[in-house]
């Protein structure tokens, strides 16, 4: 996964993947390796919304 | 003959010789009620270019005469005999031994100066209209709070006095500066003396507004003073906007012609100013009417948008990470559901594939009974290829078959 990768540009790249599976885009002998690019920025997606989110908690508390 | 006699024979001579009565025209060069309310005054005549006297007379009218025509003149004319008025004179010719040649007036055509009067109003006004500058004033932008006034006018004159009353103690309270630049408003002077007062007000044009020419209400004479070409091109230099009030209803004075506004009496004037005042203090008014409007709509807009995001920003940030939760969770299944079919796609075509070729394998064939006959290692396809006597390697289920042809027979076509 690129460094400095934010989470729109991660996000975009899933459904990109997404999308090139339902055109059938992907070859098989790709498959395993999209997948796993899928689950490492879904991975990162969570970690990424779930920091923001505590962010913003923390800042409407102190509203 | 003693000078009595001398003066007694040439008044005979005259009684005798001009009996009659005349229609004399001129320019009146003095002119005075005396004694008695008698009229006394000098009649000229001017060489052409107006320089050079060329004829000069005595004039005296009766008192009852002089008060019937200067009645009957100024009522037609609007002004009062005076001198340097062109006049024409209805006269008998007498000689007085002690006073000499005069001229007895009996009647004055008041027509024939207002005709002069108009020829040298209509004459400045062409002039003017050459030079190019009779509309400058007019055209000179009109202060939208004529509150500093330079006024031009007589002290003593009452028309002043109802001005500076009316401006002063105006019903809105508006705040008026004036002052007076004192000028001789009527006679023989008015020229130099408003002019001087003009161009006082110019050295100091920028303490004042406007400058506004009155002249004591109801009088009705002495119009003619200001038809005055150096006076009116005066104006029309003038920095300052001019207001004249010179208090006439009958006629307009080429000051009248080239002032910016002009009013009929010093009152007319006040009221004018004030009316600009309450113009633009009604457009201030409006103006400040709709600012507050403006303003009131604006905060009431902004505080209800404030409020509506104070609402909605917590809620939408409350489900931000849920919504997002969601996309991505529908995101992940998307692409191991469509991973999961792809897979179990392929794994299908395989079988499909295996079956197949199950199905072709020569082993499966040879335990259903079918054989497969080799001769020298080649497939036996044609009979044609093979030859009595030769060894056939016949294949079957369980075991080999070596045999050698005996006869051979094809088979008819169809």
């Amino acid at each position: 996964m690129q460094k400095g990768l934010t989470y729109e540009e991660a996000i975009n790249r899933l459904e990109e993947i997404a999308h090139q599976m339902e055109e059938n885009e992907i070859g098989i002998d790709e498959m395993a390796k999209h997948l796993k690019e899928a689950q490492e920025l879904l991975a990162f997606c969570k970690k990424r919304l779930y920091a923001v989110d505590e962010d913003i908690q923390k800042i409407m508390e102190n509203t | 003959m003693t000078l009595y006699e001398l003066n007694h024979a040439i008044r005979g001579v005259v009684e005798e010789c001009m009996e009659s009565e005349y229609w004399v025209q001129g320019e009146l060069s003095e002119g005075k009620v005396g004694y008695g309310n008698h009229f006394y005054g000098e009649m000229i005549q001017k060489d052409e270019q107006g320089v050079r006297i060329i004829a000069k007379a005595r004039l005296t009218c009766w008192d009852n005469t002089y008060r019937m025509v200067a009645l009957r003149f100024r009522h037609v004319t609007g002004e009062s005999l005076r001198a340097g008025m062109n006049v024409m004179l209805l006269v008998r010719v007498t000689f007085h031994e002690q006073y000499g040649l005069s001229l007895n007036i009996l009647d004055i055509e008041p027509s024939f100066t207002l005709g002069e009067m108009a020829l040298r109003r209509k004459r400045i006004l062409q002039q003017l209209e050459e030079d190019g500058t009779i509309h400058d004033n007019q055209t000179l932008p009109f202060p939208i709070l004529p509150q500093r006034i330079a006024v031009i006018s007589s002290a003593t004159a009452a028309g002043y006095e109802d001005f500076c009353n009316q401006i002063q103690h105006n019903e809105y309270g508006f705040h008026f500066v004036l002052q007076l630049f004192p000028a001789v408003m009527q006679g023989a002077h008015v020229e130099e003396s408003v002019i001087a007062a003009l161009e006082a007000i110019q050295q100091e044009a920028t303490q004042w507004d406007v400058i506004v020419i009155i002249r004591g209400g109801g009088a009705t004479s002495d119009l003619s003073d200001f038809d005055s070409y150096p006076l009116a091109s005066c104006i029309t230099q003038s920095q300052l906007p001019v207001i004249t009030g010179i208090g006439h209803e009958r006629d307009e004075t080429v000051l009248d012609y080239v002032a910016h506004t002009h009013l009929k009496t010093p009152t007319a004037v006040a009221a004018f100013l004030i009316s600009q005042m309450t113009e633009t203090a009604t457009r201030l008014e409006m103006l400040r009417n709709t600012f507050v409007q403006h303003t009131t709509h604006r905060i009431t807009y902004e505080k209800q948008r404030m409020e509506r995001l104070s609402i909605m920003l917590p809620m939408v940030f409350g489900t931000f990470r849920t919504r997002n939760e969601h996309r991505l969770e529908l995101l992940w299944n998307d692409i191991t559901h469509r991973s999961r079919n792809r897979i179990e796609h392929e794994r299908h075509i395989l079988q499909m594939l295996e079956q197949r070729t199950k199905q072709l394998d020569p082993a499966l064939l040879l335990k259903r009974g079918y054989s497969i006959t080799t001769c020298n290692g080649q497939l036996v396809r044609d009979i044609s290829a093979l030859h009595t006597g030769d060894q056939l390697t016949t294949h079957v289920g369980n075991g080999i078959i070596y045999s050698h042809i005996d006869n051979l027979e094809q088979c008819k076509k169809d």
